[in-house]
């Protein structure tokens, strides 16, 4: 922790706020809720936000980090807005599918096949 | 605070490279650490090491990573609650074949039957009680003795080739 630098770094598709995360692992409990404030920070300040969180460089989370994305999921329909989770690494799939989280999230293959979603319903 | 202790008595070779392809000497450690995530961190460092040193393949610590993460948050966190003038003990025998973890907190314990199971329906939308589902998911058996405060995990390196149908 000897320098500090953002957990996630922000792009824009669009109105789609893209988040891709800084670091490998997402499992350190300080960690996770400075990824929560920064998520809350971009939602709370966004009309109905679309949000695309981009899982590629990600090998390892834990049931906490879990539990900042039910949060963070939250946040934004209580907004009226979307979120997408997109390339996930088979590992971490398999997480979503231990805890069934598949299901309540909605997660594509790749980058492109979640920003065109958000134009679905 | 950590000492490795050979598995058993051993000509003095110290730091000699354990050979993970020959005799399957067991590594054994033991740590006994404040309720301190950092320190945590640095325990499973070394037992994910000593898995590494037994050769053992990427699937199957990523799968150790997933369940010693949530054990060692459980016991800090819901065991000691964060206390740290608490401590938690961890042994671990590491072999090429298998590894079994022991993680002893000086929480109040718990029931495990009174977990509820974070997969319903009702409780997929709680942002918390996933730990428990995750280490028994990763692991061949969790085991909760002295009325929840020790977790005993076992797991055994999948055998890839040989008799697979």
């Amino acid at each position: 922790m000897s320098e500090h630098t953002s957990p996630i770094k922000l792009s824009t598709d669009k109105d789609i706020r893209i988040v891709e995360f800084t670091v490998h692992k997402i499992i350190d409990e300080t960690f996770i809720s400075e990824i929560g404030q920064a998520l809350a920070s971009v939602i709370e300040t966004t009309a109905a936000p679309k949000m695309l969180l981009d899982f590629s460089t990600v090998d390892h989370l834990s049931s906490a980090a879990l539990g900042m994305l039910i949060n963070a999921n939250r946040k934004i329909l209580d907004r009226n807005g979307k979120l997408r989770l997109c390339t996930i690494k088979p590992e971490i799939m398999e997480v979503f599918v231990i805890t069934k989280l598949n299901k309540m999230f909605k997660i594509l293959p790749t980058r492109a096949e979640a920003v065109a979603s958000f134009s679905q319903t | 605070m950590a000492k490795r202790q050979p598995g058993s008595k051993m000509p003095s070779r110290p730091k000699a490279p354990v050979n993970g392809a020959g005799s399957d000497r067991p590594i054994r450690l033991h740590f006994v650490i404040p309720s301190d995530f950092a320190q945590s961190r640095r325990v499973q460092d070394s037992i994910f090491a000593a898995v590494a040193e037994k050769n053992w393949p990427e699937d199957d610590i990523f799968g150790l990573r997933m369940a010693m993460e949530e054990a060692m948050v459980n016991a800090i966190k819901h065991g000691n609650q964060l206390n740290p003038g608490k401590s938690v003990t961890v042994d671990a025998t590491v072999t090429a074949a298998g590894v079994e973890v022991s993680i002893l907190d000086q929480g109040p314990g718990f029931d495990r039957s009174s977990v509820p199971d974070p997969t319903l329906e009702e409780n997929l939308l709680k942002p918390s009680g996933r730990g428990i589902l995750m280490i028994e998911s990763y692991t061949d058996r969790a085991k909760w003795t002295e009325a929840g405060r020790r977790l005993t995990l076992t797991k055994a390196r999948q055998v890839s080739g040989s008799h697979a149908g």
